[in-house]
Order: structure tokens, then C-alpha cells, then sequence
């Protein structure tokens, strides 16, 4: 195969994101557009795990935004309830689901205001080392 | 022969006394899929908050359906979702019901000490401009949402900041300004749609 041929290849299938090193992938991923007088944003997404240990993310960090939490809102005794989750845990070859009214990422003091249609990125991470680069696209409703 | 005959009169006046009861029976009550009906609907005790610079009070309930959801501006996740929600749903009733049945968005937040009158008007008005949004002091909130069954707490956090804890019901109020139904979550907008053409089509 010619280097050129490989590059292509590599590039496919990095593209594709289903190279056998890729320890993960996120998929339905974006921010919702807080409202005007809110600060607080969330983002969601739904990760996968294509390694055949647990993946866990205990850190996201993005330029755009000073904080950033995992939570989870939960309803107890009809209450709703937004509490910070330590990590993420997402079993081999699972997925987790972060989605409205569930766990999501809590975007907090952007160092910028947020535009519709903005890509902000976000790196999932663990223990102090980055497990996934993302681009999240900002919008009203989930995409 | 006699006996043929109190037969026949029996069934007479079996079918007799079916057709009396059908007719006295009251209307079938609205059956919720989604939420729990009052019956009969719970008047609303003496309240006053603020929507913008104007005062909202239990006159401010009446001559519509009125959709009340609380929360407060910087939840960022639940809150916003479930505007959205009652929006989309408003939207979808449009196409089923008069536009006198439709019913009107209310926002009471539950944080007055950042959610300034101005600030609440800016955050409804994204969702939609009809959204209104409404606050007050604390002690007639809590007047206002015991009175509707609600419930809510502020929370401090470790970094010297709260967040708030708040019922994720949305409580429907009747034009006559009276307690009618309350939807509880997790929502869902067919069911809650299904459910409001029901209750709001039936006046």
C-alpha cells in the first residue's frame, strides 16, 4: 500500500471514529442555548464506550466556560433536584445517555456571550488526562 | 301465564330502572392520562406577586386556562426543558382547540433573590412572548405555592452559592381562576397534549 493509500485509509477511518484504538466516541452531543438573564447552560450527549474496561470521566474542561459539573437532576418525592455527580461511569462496550431532565453537563460562567449555531469545545477527561476532543454545536432544542 | 307475566314485568322494570339511572347519572368526569383531576376544582386563597411592573393576582388567573410551572432562571436544565415543553404543547393545541380555549404559560420563580421582575421577563420572553413570568416576595410564594400543593427549598452549596430544589409539576388552573389538574413529571408532550384537549376542550 502507498503511504498515500495509508494516509487515506488512516484518515477514513479516523473519520469514521471506529479505528480500533478509539477508546470512546460521543454521539447526539450539544448545548442548549440558555435563555436570556441565565448564566447557566447544560450540554448533552450520549458516549460510548468501545474499550472492554469501564470508562470513567471525572473532569470536563472548556476555554468558553469558567466550570463545569456533571449533574443530574432526579425527582424525590416529587421534588426535582439538580445534585453534582462525582463521575461518569460507562461500562465496556456500553453506553451512558446524558439527555434533559437526566445527567447532563453543567456549563457554568462563560467567559463570552453564547451565540445559536456556536461551536464550543469540551474535553471529556480523566484524571487529569483527556480522553475526547469535542465540538459542540449550541441550539434551542436537542438537534 | 301469570307467571310469564312477572317475568316480562320484571324485565320491564329492570330495563326501567337502567334507563332512570343512565339518565340521572352525572357526565362522565374527564379521565387524565398524564395528570390528576381536582374534582371538584380547589379555589385558590388570596395571593399578590409581580409580572413586569404589573401586579398578578387571583384576578390575573381568570378567563383562561392557565399552565403554572415554578423554577427559577439559572437551572439550567429541567427549567428551560419544561417551558419548552409546555410551548411546544401549547403550539400543538393550537391546531385542536378555539383560540379562547388555549391556555396561558406562567413562570413562578422560586429564587426572588436573583430573579428580579426585568430578569424573568427577559428569560419567558425567549420561549415564547406570551410566556409570563412571575415572582414576588418569598412569604407570598409560599403562601401562593402551598396553596397549589408545591413545594421548593433553597440549597446551599459548598462554594457559598444555593441552588434550589422545586416541584417539577405543572399545575393547571381553570378560567374561573380555581385549582383543576396537575401534571406531574417525567411530562410527556403527546400525553400532556391528549390530555389538555380533553380538559380544556370540555367548557
Amino acid at each position: 500500500m502507498s503511504l498515500r493509500n495509508t494516509v487515506l485509509l488512516t484518515a477514513l477511518l479516523l473519520l469514521a471514529g471506529c479505528t480500533p484504538d478509539t477508546p470512546a466516541s460521543v454521539s447526539d452531543a450539544w448545548i442548549r442555548l440558555p435563555a436570556p438573564g441565565s448564566t447557566n447552560s447544560a450540554a448533552y450527549m450520549t458516549i460510548n464506550n468501545h474499550a472492554s474496561t469501564d470508562l470513567v470521566l471525572t473532569e470536563v474542561r472548556s476555554p468558553k466556560f469558567e466550570r463545569i459539573e456533571i449533574h443530574r437532576t432526579q425527582m424525590v418525592a416529587g421534588v426535582m433536584q439538580m445534585r453534582m455527580v462525582p463521575e461518569l461511569s460507562i461500562p465496556p462496550s456500553g453506553q451512558l445517555e446524558l439527555k434533559p431532565g437526566g445527567l447532563h453537563l453543567m456549563l457554568m460562567a462563560p467567559t463570552s456571550p453564547i451565540a445559536e449555531g456556536e461551536r464550543i469545545p469540551l474535553t471529556l477527561m480523566t484524571n487529569g488526562e483527556p480522553v475526547l476532543e469535542l465540538n459542540l454545536t449550541v441550539s434551542r432544542q436537542a438537534p | 301465564m301469570n307467571r310469564i307475566a312477572l317475568v316480562c314485568a320484571a324485565i320491564i322494570g329492570l330495563a326501567g330502572g337502567i334507563a332512570v339511572s343512565l339518565v340521572n347519572s352525572a357526565p362522565e368526569p374527564v379521565v387524565l392520562e398524564s395528570g390528576t383531576l381536582l374534582d371538584p376544582p380547589r379555589e385558590i386563597a388570596s395571593f399578590t406577586l409581580t409580572n413586569k411592573a404589573t401586579r398578578f393576582d387571583n384576578e390575573s388567573l381568570i378567563g383562561q386556562w392557565q399552565l403554572v410551572f415554578f423554577g427559577f432562571t439559572r437551572c439550567p436544565d429541567i427549567c428551560p426543558t419544561t417551558l419548552q415543553l409546555l410551548v411546544d404543547t401549547r403550539n400543538d393545541l393550537s391546531a385542536k382547540l378555539e383560540r379562547s380555549q388555549l391556555p396561558e404559560i406562567i413562570l413562578v420563580s422560586v429564587d426572588p433573590q436573583h430573579d428580579t421582575p426585568a430578569r424573568l421577563a427577559d428569560y419567558t420572553e425567549f420561549f415564547d412572548p406570551s410566556v409570563r413570568g412571575v415572582v414576588g416576595s418569598e412569604e407570598e410564594l409560599a403562601r401562593f405555592s402551598k396553596n397549589l400543593g408545591v413545594l421548593y427549598q433553597k440549597i446551599p452549596l459548598e462554594d457559598g452559592d444555593y441552588t434550589m430544589d422545586h416541584s417539577g409539576a405543572v399545575i393547571a388552573i381553570n378560567p374561573q381562576g380555581e385549582w383543576a389538574a396537575v401534571f406531574s413529571p417525567p411530562l410527556r408532550r403527546n400525553a400532556l397534549v391528549g390530555d389538555l384537549e380533553l380538559l380544556l376542550g370540555d367548557i
